[in-house]
C-alpha cells in the first residue's frame, strides 16, 4: 500500500506525467473555485448581518482573512516543495515553488491592503509598524525577493537551488506573523479562529469565512497547476514527448 | 433572509463604500491580471515550441551545409582543405566540393 503510494508520488514528480495530470485537475479546481466564492460572497456581503463594534465595515474580513491565510499558507508550502527538491532532486518540485511563489506575493498584497483599507475607519490610520503589520510587509518582500533571485538567475538549475534557500529561510517568518498577535502586544486584533475553541464570530459570518478561505484555495491550486504547465512548456522543450503532444495540438486546431 | 433593505443601502455599505468595496475590487481586479496573465504566458509558449517546431520540420528536407565548404574556409587552412577534397575526390568520387576548392584568382 505504501509502497503503491510512494511509486504513485515519484511517478506525478516527472513532468511527462505531471503535464497530463495538471490538465484534467485545473478546470476542476477553477469551477470549484468560482462556485465557492460566489456562495462566499453572497453569503458575506449579502446575508451575514452587521456587525455590532464595527458596522459594516467589519465585511473587509471576508477577503482580508482568507488572503491572509492564504499568504501563509503558500509561503509553507513553498518551503515544502523546496525541501523535497533538495532532498529528492525531482524536477517538478523546484516548479511547484516557483508557480507558487506569484499567487503568495499576491494575496500578501491583498493581505496588506485590505488591512489599509480596515485599519483607517477602525483605528484611525492606514499603517501602524506594530508586529503582525511588519511581519505580514516581511513576508511580501520575502515573495518578492524570491521571484526577483530566481528571474534573474539564468541557469534554472542553480536559480532553482538559490530560490529553494530563500523559501526555507524565510518560512522562519511565518509562525512569527501567525502567532505575533500573542506574543506581542500588538494593535491588530487576536485570531478570528483558534483551533479547539469556540470561535469568536457568529456562525454565518464564519461559514462565509470559510467558503472565501475554499475558494481561495481552489483558485490557488488552479491557477498554481496552470503555470506549471506553462513552466513544463519552456523547461521540456528538448523532449521527444513535448513536441509530439505539441505538434498534435497543432493537427487538431487544424482539422 | 438577506441583510439589506435595497440595493442602495447594499453599495452605500453603511458608509463604508470606498473601505469595503476597495477590498474587494482590489481583490477582483488582482486575481483578473493574474489570470489573464497565466493565459498569456501559456499561449505565448506553446506558440513558441509550434512555431521552432515548424522551423525545424522546414528545414528537415534542406541539405545540411558542408562543414568544410571552400566559402567559409579561411584562407590560412586553404591548402588544408584542398588537400582533403582532393583526398574525397580520389577516394569516393565526390567531385563537387574539390571543382570550388582550387583557389583560382
Amino acid at each position: 500500500m505504501s509502497q503503491n503510494l510512494s511509486s504513485r508520488w515519484f511517478y506525478y514528480a516527472a513532468p511527462q506525467n505531471f503535464f497530463r495530470l495538471s490538465a484534467q485537475l485545473w478546470p476542476w479546481c477553477a469551477g470549484a473555485a468560482a462556485v465557492l466564492g460566489l456562495w462566499g460572497l453572497y453569503w458575506g456581503l449579502g446575508v451575514a448581518p452587521v456587525d455590532a463594534q464595527q458596522g459594516e465595515a467589519y465585511r473587509i474580513i471576508f477577503v482580508h482573512v482568507p488572503a491572509s491565510w492564504m499568504s501563509m499558507v503558500i509561503y509553507m508550502a513553498m518551503a515544502f516543495w523546496s525541501i523535497m527538491g533538495l532532498v529528492f532532486n525531482t524536477r517538478l518540485s523546484a516548479l511547484m515553488t516557483r508557480a507558487l511563489a506569484p499567487t503568495g506575493a499576491m494575496f500578501a498584497f491583498i493581505s496588506l491592503f485590505s488591512g489599509a483599507l480596515w485599519g483607517k475607519p477602525m483605528w484611525g490610520t492606514w499603517w501602524v509598524w506594530d508586529a503582525r503589520l511588519t511581519s505580514e510587509l516581511l513576508l511580501f518582500f520575502l515573495y518578492l525577493g524570491y521571484m526577483a533571485l530566481t528571474s534573474a538567475i539564468e541557469d534554472p538549475k542553480k536559480g532553482d537551488r538559490a530560490g529553494a534557500l530563500i523559501a526555507i529561510v524565510g518560512s522562519v517568518n511565518v509562525p512569527i506573523i501567525y502567532f505575533s498577535v500573542k506574543w506581542w502586544n500588538t494593535l491588530h486584533q487576536g485570531s478570528s479562529i483558534t483551533l479547539g475553541q469556540a470561535p469568536s464570530m457568529a456562525k454565518l459570518m464564519l461559514w462565509a469565512m470559510l467558503l472565501m478561505a475554499l475558494s481561495f484555495w481552489a483558485y490557488t491550486l488552479a491557477v498554481v497547476l496552470y503555470r506549471v504547465r506553462v513552466m513544463i512548456l519552456m523547461r521540456e522543450r528538448e523532449s521527444h514527448w513535448l513536441r509530439a503532444w505539441v505538434s498534435e495540438q497543432q493537427a487538431r486546431g487544424q482539422a | 433572509m438577506m441583510h439589506w433593505s435595497s440595493w442602495q443601502a447594499f453599495w452605500e455599505m453603511g458608509g463604508y463604500a470606498f473601505y469595503v468595496w476597495g477590498s474587494f475590487g482590489a481583490t477582483f481586479l488582482l486575481i483578473l491580471l493574474e489570470v489573464w496573465q497565466a493565459h498569456a504566458s501559456w499561449t505565448q509558449e506553446f506558440e513558441n515550441l509550434r512555431d521552432a517546431l515548424q522551423i525545424e520540420a522546414s528545414l528537415q528536407g534542406m541539405p545540411t551545409p558542408q562543414r568544410h565548404s571552400a566559402v567559409l574556409t579561411p584562407v590560412w587552412d586553404a591548402e588544408a582543405t584542398t588537400a582533403t577534397a582532393t583526398a574525397t575526390t580520389t577516394t569516393s568520387g565526390e567531385t563537387g566540393a574539390s571543382t570550388l576548392d582550387t583557389t583560382t584568382p
